[in-house]
């Protein structure tokens, strides 16, 4: 059976440290404007809970990504693993992409007049290695699963917020923040 | 700029698909078109549509690629608009050398085609748009308005042109006075649902009414073509001055409300950052 790969984010875990976006940076020398990873604070009016929480997210790799539907050039392809590619070579820089994703992942480079967009690392995940992320995280909150084998027990697939699943059927899954606890002097 | 280019490009480009589809509807109704002036609006679309398409390069990162844009016809409707266009120009290309004496039958059966075809591209040009991350545009009014520009600067073009060669042709300032009705209407009816609605069509239509770019598109575009054609009807008066005013004000009005389409719209966005 084909496995479907996909991002798992623990934001329990996450401390919004970025190390995940720099590892990513770092290991493909990336623009300075580009960010192919993103750590978001979310916003107390949607998670009411009495702590700082942030949120991970790259390209999320979708079941039926809507990047690759209207691409004219055929520069994205979905691998049989579920990793979503773009080819930089076919890209002619039409930006139709960057409007259809729901989740504004493909960011046009204004150096080269193309898109560029998370790849899962495909070529480390070939040789067995981690993406540059998942190792670069120091608390271990992203990790890739196997959405056909992963109990998904415990995880959603979409949060307050997050633009509606069925659009692309997003691969990433999500442990979703708890409330903290909290110590209260007696009175 | 990227989306200036888009504004001319599909403005212009649906100006001669409803040409088109005008001078063949008129020819296989009857109406007598002399050779000359079927030549002169022929070519004069075939530049215009040409000309359309070259600026339409100018939104890409690498124009000199886009010819790899036919590669994904299977998916993507960018690939359908660049192949319907490109079989637009040289369908035109060839109805333009129908316009001769003898070649009636053969000119109404490739006019018919080639008005298929620009009927065709318009609809793909409006599919690109039918978005699922852009909610004010996932629904059947980006095709529709698509068509209705096509629908009232093609009749307009003709119009102008026949007036220009003393060609006036009888009846189709109504038929626009009743294309700008529906226009108006299908306009209010689409506005209405996006402020009723909750979200990012919410905010697109906010987006719409409180820009000075809407009001100035519904006076310029609509309501001064309206009362001019109403003019024009009541007096029967065959001024080239005229209706030039009318098709140039139209047309300002559509840039002015393709404008707006681009810049008025709210993509669904991760609400929780």
């Amino acid at each position: 059976m084909a496995k479907r790969l996909s991002f798992l984010v623990n934001t329990e875990k996450c401390i919004g440290c970025h190390s995940c976006e720099m590892a990513c940076k770092n290991y493909y020398q990336l623009d300075p404007n580009i960010r192919w990873r993103k750590v978001y604070p979310l916003h107390e009016e949607t998670f009411t809970l009495p702590e700082r929480n942030f949120m991970s997210l790259a390209c999320n790799h979708c079941a039926q990504p809507e990047c690759l539907r209207v691409c004219p050039v055929g520069a994205y392809t979905k691998r049989k693993d579920g990793i979503v590619i773009h080819d930089h070579n076919r890209c002619i820089g039409c930006r139709l992409c960057t409007m259809a994703c729901p989740y504004q992942v493909p960011q046009f480079n204004k150096k080269y007049k193309k898109v560029e967009k998370c790849n899962m690392c495909f070529q480390r995940i070939d040789k067995g290695e981690n993406p540059a992320c998942v190792d670069g995280c120091p608390m271990e909150a992203i990790t890739v699963i196997d959405l056909n084998s992963f109990d998904e027990l415990g995880t959603v697939e979409a949060f307050a917020g997050f633009p509606d699943p069925r659009i692309t059927q997003p691969s990433v899954r999500f442990v979703k923040p708890q409330i903290g606890f909290q110590v209260r002097r007696d009175r | 700029m990227g989306e200036m280019t888009l504004v001319f490009f599909t403005v212009l480009s649906q100006l001669a698909a409803g040409s088109i589809v005008t001078l063949w509807l008129l020819e296989v109704n009857g109406k007598k078109i002399t050779t000359e002036t079927g030549k002169l609006v022929t070519i004069t679309l075939l530049l215009i549509t040409g000309f359309s398409i070259l600026i339409s390069l100018f939104h890409l990162g690498h124009p000199l690629e886009a010819y790899r844009a036919l590669t994904n016809l299977g998916n993507s409707w960018l690939s359908r608009e660049v192949i319907l266009f490109t079989s637009l120009i040289v369908m035109l290309a060839t109805y333009y050398f129908q316009w001769q004496e003898g070649k009636e039958k053969n000119r109404k059966v490739l006019g018919g085609i080639t008005a298929l075809v620009a009927v065709l591209a318009v609809i793909s040009s409006g599919m690109i748009y039918v978005l699922p991350a852009r909610p004010a545009w996932n629904n059947v009014g980006t095709v529709v308005f698509f068509i209705l520009t096509a629908a009232l600067l093609g009749p307009l073009y003709i119009e102008m042109l026949f007036t220009i060669k003393k060609k006036s042709v009888a009846n189709l300032p109504v038929i626009l006075v009743s294309i700008i009705g529906i226009y108006t209407i299908s306009f209010i009816i689409y506005v209405s649902v996006l402020i009723s609605g909750t979200g990012t069509e919410y905010q697109t239509g906010i987006n719409i009414i409180t820009s000075s770019t809407f009001w100035g598109r519904i006076i310029v575009g609509l309501l001064a073509p309206f009362s001019l054609l109403v003019f024009k009807s009541l007096n029967k008066v065959h001024n080239s001055k005229l209706i030039t005013t009318i098709f140039l004000l139209a047309f300002i009005g559509e840039i002015l409300g393709r404008t707006l389409f681009y810049s008025s719209i709210v993509a669904l966005q991760i609400a929780a950052f």
